[in-house]
């Protein structure tokens, strides 16, 4: 160990001070992720005071983000123990806490790009506790973290004399292609989208498309144009959007995911990810709660599914959930195989025939097309009373849409239940899939509503400790059976659920 | 399940003291808004007094909420049922259980009674609340999932 001292007395280790620069990075960063909300704001104080102001104003944040980050690491202690982590930090109030190893969650290595020639990387471990248990040794040199990865998965599987991970087999990479797949199929870009219209609606009037340039810019006598190529025009405008969310989209998956690698190792999995920062996270085979497939209809176009192994969930304030590792674009058979390794039990395909799976009442199907009936009433008054003689058909048509929208997702709903596990399906276009081990239900609800009640059906939902699965409108007798089966599975013969 | 469970009410004294607490602060409401509508308020906010008739509701709902509420202890789990209208079943296995709290508030202090909060992983929020147990009893059942929860 070059880079911490020890002191004598207590055998307290510090941290190198270059985790002062990792520390500065991680709080700039959650402050910019969280700054699209303030964004306006800024811009508003930007607008009023030309640039001196706005600049001392960002000099002194960073200045105090810096200090803040320099007086926790300098206040920063850690001690490695047999089978537990004892760390003091806080700068004014300091915590101690005593980190068993047993009771770890996840250990993530994290590689900024700035540590890249220093050979230092940050290691984060997460309790299973709480959140607040989260304990991150920065800067560290990457052999020692490797050293307390090593020893943390040791004594985790007592048994465990030589876990050579660089030899574990490599069960699935992604392409940049794959990347792609997954960027347009997942649609974060919405998130970022939403930022970018706060922030312009605040901007001042110079940097705003300047109305009278936009109109110049279009070819002379569109406003005089028919109905139809407005609409046209607006057509193009949209798509274009939609093009440059995308991008946006697949940028953040190829930086997000960016070289994937999933390998199989003795009490689980490893994953290695992230084109500039690579982080890698383990999760532990025991841990996993629930294995969700998903397909959206991009990802169906492309016959992909993206792939998450869901641990205990701690919500942060922010809004990110914890724990989960995805496994994005794979085929079909990857997902099934992923699944079954996952947990081992479970039934070879979750991709079965759809006479496999058990459908909810028709209850369910009848309730939303009651509503949608209801609606369709009311809004069809209205475009009687108010609009031209074409609305009332586009209703017609909008509304029929929504009913076969609503009978197909009422068609995919089905649940299957093999020997301890339960698998649910769902979806619109593609299909997506829960499989969960029904004997690690932390509880059971059934719930009913007065028009639920009076045909003896039943919502059952099946609380774990990673998501709520539901069965809604389940006929009462099926649903106890159900609830009881997965009260006998827990009860019966205890098993560790975590 | 459903038809099975025989559950057990919660103390009579709870409910009746719940409904009257409910049915004071309603009542301190209605007069305030009602000498407020008569004195301060404009003389056409008057017709308005007529949502009074719905006062008697709130205590109403009270006591069939409570009323409803009601727990079963059985071999393996504890279920609560609560809901007037929206009738829900929670049934949590010993085994799951992560910790348990007896909650007292001034209320439950003055008629010895007591309230078991029961909680389990995945969620910050608790699984379930029954309130308005007899003291021994509350404690009697925390011991007991307590010792069920070991075994």
């Amino acid at each position: 160990m070059v880079t911490e001292h020890i002191e004598d007395s207590t055998q307290w280790s510090r941290l190198s001070p270059w985790a002062v620069a990792y520390h500065s990075a991680h709080s700039i960063r959650k402050i910019l992720t969280n700054a699209v909300t303030l964004a306006p704001i800024v811009i508003g104080i930007t607008q009023a005071d030309g640039w001196l102001v706005p600049s001392i104003a960002v000099g002194v944040g960073i200045a105090a983000i810096v200090l803040h980050a320099g007086l926790s690491v300098r206040r920063f202690r850690y001690q490695l123990l047999d089978g537990r982590l004892k760390v003091r930090q806080g700068i004014f109030e300091v915590a101690q806490i005593d980190l068993d190893f047993s009771r770890v969650q996840n250990v993530s290595i994290i590689n900024p790009f700035y540590f890249r020639p220093l050979g230092l990387v940050s290691l984060t471990i997460e309790s299973a506790g709480s959140s607040d248990e989260e304990v991150v040794l920065a800067a560290l040199r990457d052999d020692h973290a490797e050293h307390i990865r090593q020893t943390i998965a040791q004594s985790r599987t007592a048994a465990a004399a030589n876990t050579e991970e660089q030899d574990a087999e490599v069960l699935i990479t992604r392409q940049p292609r794959d990347l792609v797949i997954h960027g347009l199929s997942s649609n974060q870009a919405w998130l970022v989208l939403a930022g970018f219209m706060g922030v312009y609606s605040q901007m001042p009037d110079a940097w705003q498309l300047d109305r009278e340039a936009f109109m110049a810019v279009l070819p002379p006598g569109v406003l005089a144009s028919s109905a139809v190529q407005m609409v046209l025009i607006a057509g193009i405008l949209l798509l274009l959007g939609l093009v440059i969310m995308l991008a946006l989209s697949v940028l953040a998956s190829l930086l997000i995911y960016g070289n994937f690698e999933l390998r199989r190792v003795r009490d689980g999995f490893a994953a290695r990810q992230g084109a500039i920062s690579s982080r890698q996270l383990n999760v532990r085979q025991q841990r996993i709660q629930t294995v969700v497939v998903r397909q959206n209809w991009i990802a169906k176009l492309f016959m992909r599914f993206n792939v998450s192994f869901e641990q205990i969930s701690h919500v942060q304030p922010g809004g990110e959930t914890t724990g989960r590792l995805m496994i994005p674009a794979v085929l079909i058979g990857q997902s099934n195989e992923l699944t079954s390794i996952a947990m081992p039990l479970a039934p070879s395909a979750i991709t079965r025939k759809t006479e496999s799976f058990t459908k909810v009442s028709t209850y369910y199907l009848r309730k939303r097309l009651l509503w949608l009936g209801l609606m369709y009433g009311v809004a069809l008054v209205m475009a009687l009373a108010q609009l031209a003689a074409w609305a009332p058909a586009a209703l017609m048509g909008i509304t029929v849409l929504i009913a076969v929208a609503q009978y197909r997702k009422w068609r995919l709903l089905g649940f299957a239940i093999d020997g301890d596990y339960l698998t649910v399906r769902s979806g619109l276009i593609g299909h997506n899939y829960v499989v969960a081990p029904l004997y690690k239900v932390q509880r059971v609800t059934l719930e009913q509503t007065p028009f639920m009640r009076r045909r003896s059906l039943t919502h059952l939902r099946l609380y774990l400790a990673s998501r709520t699965v539901v069965l809604p409108c389940l006929p009462e007798p099926q649903a106890n059976e159900v609830a009881n089966y997965v009260l006998s599975l827990i009860e019966a013969r205890p098993r560790p659920w975590m | 399940m459903a038809e099975t469970i025989v559950f057990e009410p919660l103390q009579r004294r709870y409910v009746i003291a719940r409904t009257a607490i409910t049915g004071a602060l309603t009542l301190v409401v209605a007069v305030a808004a009602t000498a407020t509508v008569l004195f301060v308020a404009p003389e056409t906010w008057r017709q308005g007094l007529i949502a009074v008739v719905l006062l008697p509701g709130m205590p109403l709902l009270t006591y069939l909420s409570c009323n409803r509420r009601g727990y079963a202890l059985r071999e393996h789990d504890i279920a609560l049922r609560k809901g007037v209208f929206w009738q829900r079943q929670v049934i949590q296995p010993f085994v799951r259980i992560q910790h348990i709290e007896l909650a007292r508030g001034p209320l439950e202090k003055r008629l010895e009674l007591a309230g078991l909060r029961i909680f389990s992983a995945g969620t910050g929020a608790e699984t379930m609340t029954i309130p308005g147990l007899n003291l021994a009893t509350a404690q009697r059942i925390r011991s007991h999932l307590l010792d069920a929860q070991n075994t």
